[in-house]
C-alpha cells in the first residue's frame, strides 16, 4: 500500500478526540495481519509490540495520536437544529457552511448554518452557529443525544504534485507514516523491542500518552508541526512542504538521541529539517517524558499548513521521508546505548 | 435533477447548466433558442394557444475568478455574486479541473483580534499545491473561474443541501412542467447571471411577450414553511394565488424581499411581476438548504395559476 493509499483510508474512518473505537478497531485488525500481536487497553489506546531475538534488549517506543478534533452535540433547539461546541482546538472560522457527520446510530448528515443574523463587525460565534440535520424535532430526538460526537466531512483531495488536502491529516499523518515503516519492518530482525502506542484523546489533553504509555528505554512520537503559508511568509520555525521530516530540538526532548537522528538522516539522505521547542511541543512528548521515572524522547513531524481545519494540506513526500527515517532509526541506526 | 444540481454553472458561465436543460427539452417544446448572452428561451404551446405566462429562473451560480497568481504559486482571486467571504475560508474549490483549497494561516498562529474580525476575500488565498508560480502559470491563467466543490446532497426528511439550490430546483421544476400537457402556453427564460445583478433577464424579457411574469428563485427563508410569495408581487395576483393555495392546500408565506432581484428588472420592463421563491437557508453560501416538499408545493401552485387563467 503507497502512503496516498493508506492516507486516503485511514482519513476515511471517523476517531473524534473520545470516540476512537472505529480507528482503534481498524489499527488492531492491520497489525494483527502484519503479525504484530495488539491490545487496546481502558482508555482506547492501541498498543503493539515486536518483541526482538535478545529477550534483555532495550525497548524502542514509536507513538502516534489517532484522535482528531471534532465537535460536541450541547443542546437540541425547539425546530431541531443541535448546539454544539469544540471538541479540541477547533479553528471556529471553519464551521460556518460546513459539512458534518453527527456520530450517531446510524449517524446522520448535517450542514452547519448561523441562527442569528450577523454581525458585521464581529465572526459568528459558535453560540450562534447550529448543526441542521433537515429533520423536524420529534426524529432529531429519537436519534440524537447531548453528548454525541460530530466528526467533520472531507474527502481528502489531491492538489498539484504530492500534495494531499483533507479533513484530518492532524494526526493520519503520523499514524500513516508509522504503518508505513511497520510494513517494512516485520520481516527484519531488530537490535530492540519495539512497542507501539496509538493514543487516544491528545486534542483534550494528551490523555491517550499520560495513561498507556509503558516505561520504555526510549521514545520516538510522530506528530504534525506548521507549515508556511502565504500569510506568514515572514515567521520564523514554520515550514515548506516538501522539506522533509522535521525533526524537534529542545529541552524536553533528548537532544543525545535527536542529534543521532539528524545524522542519520544526513547520511540515508534523507530529506529532514530541524524545529526548535524552547518548552512545551505541544505534543505526546510533552506526556511521555515524564512517565514513571522518565524516558529520553524524540519528535519527528510532518509540516501541515492549514492547522485544525478541516482542509489541512502536507505533501506526502513528507509523510515519507518520516516512514523512511523512522525505519532507518528503528533497524539500528538510533544507538539507545550511546 | 441531481445531475442538475451536480452541474457547475458560475455566473458567466453556465454551459453545463443550459447544455442539460436543451438536451431535456429539445423534443417537448415549440421553440427553443439560446440569445447572446446566453439565456436559454423556450416556448411551449399550452391547450388554449391564445393565452401564455412567462417565467424566469436563474442558471448560475456564486463562484470564483482568479485575480493573480502569487510568486510562491498561490492564487488571490475575487468572489462572484453572492458570496460571504467568511464562508468561503477553508472551502474546497476546483478552477480548470484542478482542486484548490482556500486557506489562512493556521489558528495556533493568528491573534485574539484576527480571529475575532470576519476575514476579507483579500485575505484568502487558493492554495492548488504549486511550489512556485510557474507551476501555478502552467495551469492557470488570471481570469480562469473556480467553483465551489460542493456536491448536493439530499439529507434528512425531503431537505437538499446544494450551490444556488433555490434557483437550481426551480430550474428543474420548469423543465419538468414543460415536458407536461400545458393549459396555456408557458414561455420560460432560464437566465444568465442572475448573481452579478439579473444581466441576463434584461436582455432577455425583451424578447418575450407574455404580460404576467413569474420571477422564481432561491429566497432566504424557512423551508418546508411553503412556497414564497414576497410582497413585490402584483396585489391582483396574489389574491388569485392565495385563493387557489386556500382551495387546493397549498403552503404558501410572503416575505420582503430586500436586495433587487429579477423581478425588479420584470417591473421595470411594464410586465405584471409574481415574486415567487422556494425557501432556503444560508443563502450566501454554497451550502444552501431547501426542502423538496416546496419544490412539490411551486409545482402544484403554478399548474392551478395556468388552469385558473385557462
Amino acid at each position: 500500500m503507497t502512503v496516498r493509499e493508506r492516507i486516503l483510508q485511514y482519513s476515511g474512518i471517523s476517531g473524534v478526540s473520545s470516540h476512537e473505537q472505529s480507528m482503534a478497531k481498524h489499527l488492531c485488525e492491520e497489525l494483527n495481519r502484519m503479525g504484530i500481536s495488539s491490545h487496546v487497553d481502558a482508555n482506547g489506546n492501541v498498543h503493539g509490540r515486536i518483541t526482538c531475538n535478545r529477550p534483555d534488549a532495550k525497548t524502542l517506543l514509536l507513538e502516534a495520536h489517532i484522535d482528531q478534533i471534532g465537535l460536541l452535540v450541547s443542546g437540541i433547539d425547539q425546530d431541531g437544529m443541535l448546539q454544539f461546541t469544540a471538541l479540541g482546538g477547533v479553528d471556529e472560522r471553519i464551521l460556518y457552511g460546513m459539512e458534518v457527520e453527527v456520530e450517531s446510530n446510524p449517524p446522520l448528515f448535517g450542514v452547519i448554518g448561523a441562527i442569528r443574523a450577523k454581525d458585521e463587525e464581529k465572526n459568528v460565534k459558535i453560540e450562534d452557529l447550529r448543526i441542521d440535520l433537515g429533520l423536524p424535532y420529534d426524529e432529531v430526538i429519537q436519534r440524537v443525544h447531548v453528548g454525541d460526537v460530530v466528526a467533520f466531512q472531507n474527502v481528502p483531495k489531491s492538489l498539484l504534485g504530492s500534495l494531499s488536502s483533507g479533513c484530518s491529516m492532524d494526526n493520519r499523518a503520523g499514524v500513516t507514516a508509522v504503518m508505513d515503516c511497520l510494513a517494512k519492518v516485520k520481516h527484519k530482525e531488530l537490535p530492540y523491542h519495539l512497542e507501539l502506542l496509538f493514543s487516544t484523546g491528545e486534542e483534550l489533553g494528551l490523555q491517550g500518552a499520560y495513561t498507556g504509555t509503558k516505561l520504555v528505554d526510549a521514545a520516538i512520537v510522530v506528530d504534525v508541526t506548521f507549515g508556511i503559508t502565504p500569510d506568514n511568509k515572514e515567521a520564523i520555525g514554520l515550514f515548506q512542504l516538501g522539506c522533509g521530516a522535521v525533526i524537534c530540538r529542545g529541552p524536553s526532548l533528548c537532544d543525545v538521541y535527536t542529534k543521532q537522528l539528524v545524522s542519520l538522516a544526513q547520511k540515508e539522505r534523507i530529506p529532514y529539517e530541524i524545529e526548535v521547542a524552547a518548552g512545551n511541543t505541544g505534543t505526546n512528548t510533552w506526556a511521555i517524558q515524564t512517565t514513571g521515572t522518565g524516558i529520553p524522547v524524540m519528535l519527528i513531524s510532518i509540516p501541515l499548513r492549514y492547522m485544525h481545519s478541516n482542509i489541512e494540506t502536507l505533501s506526502l513526500e513528507d509523510v515519507q521521508a518520516v516512514s523512511d527515517l523512522l525505519y532507518a532509526a528503528i533497524i539500528g541506526g538510533v544507538n539507545l546505548d550511546a | 435533477m441531481l445531475e442538475l444540481c451536480n452541474s457547475y454553472a458560475v455566473s458567466g458561465y453556465e454551459t453545463p447548466v443550459r447544455e442539460q436543460l436543451i438536451h431535456r427539452l429539445t423534443s417537448h417544446c415549440d421553440s427553443l433558442k439560446v440569445d447572446t448572452l446566453g439565456n436559454l428561451i423556450v416556448f411551449k404551446e399550452g391547450k388554449n394557444k391564445d393565452k401564455k405566462i412567462m417565467v424566469t429562473v436563474p442558471m448560475d451560480e456564486p463562484g470564483i475568478i482568479v485575480k493573480k497568481i502569487t510568486e510562491d504559486g498561490y492564487l488571490k482571486f475575487q468572489i462572484i455574486g453572492r458570496l460571504r467571504p467568511e464562508f468561503l475560508a477553508f472551502k474546497q474549490v476546483i478552477i480548470n479541473g484542478h482542486s484548490g483549497v482556500i486557506g489562512l494561516k493556521a489558528v495556533h498562529l493568528t491573534t485574539k483580534e484576527e480571529r475575532e474580525r470576519p476575514v476579507k476575500t483579500t485575505e484568502l488565498f487558493i492554495d492548488i499545491g504549486a511550489s512556485s508560480y510557474q507551476e501555478a502559470a502552467n495551469i492557470i491563467t488570471v481570469g480562469d473561474y473556480g467553483v465551489i466543490d460542493a456536491p448536493c446532497m439530499v439529507f434528512g426528511k425531503e431537505m437538499i443541501k446544494g450551490r444556488a439550490i433555490g434557483a437550481r430546483l426551480g430550474c428543474n421544476l420548469m423543465a419538468e412542467l414543460l415536458t407536461e400537457e400545458l393549459p396555456i402556453g408557458l414561455e420560460v427564460v432560464f437566465s444568465v447571471q442572475r448573481e452579478i445583478g439579473c444581466r441576463g433577464i434584461c436582455t432577455g424579457i425583451r424578447q418575450i411577450e407574455a404580460e404576467i411574469a413569474i420571477a422564481l428563485d432561491g429566497m432566504e427563508g424557512n423551508p418546508c414553511d411553503g412556497v414564497i410569495l414576497a410582497n413585490q408581487t402584483n396585489k391582483k395576483w396574489k389574491k388569485v394565488l392565495l385563493h387557489l393555495a386556500e382551495r387546493e392546500g397549498v403552503s404558501l408565506t410572503s416575505c420582503v424581499l430586500d436586495a433587487k432581484g429579477q423581478e425588479s428588472v420584470l417591473l421595470q420592463a411594464g410586465k405584471r411581476v409574481i415574486a415567487m421563491g422556494l425557501p432556503v437557508r444560508y443563502p450566501e453560501s454554497a451550502s444552501q438548504v431547501a426542502s423538496l416538499s416546496d419544490v412539490r408545493q411551486a409545482k402544484k401552485i403554478l399548474q392551478l395559476f395556468m388552469e385558473e387563467l385557462a
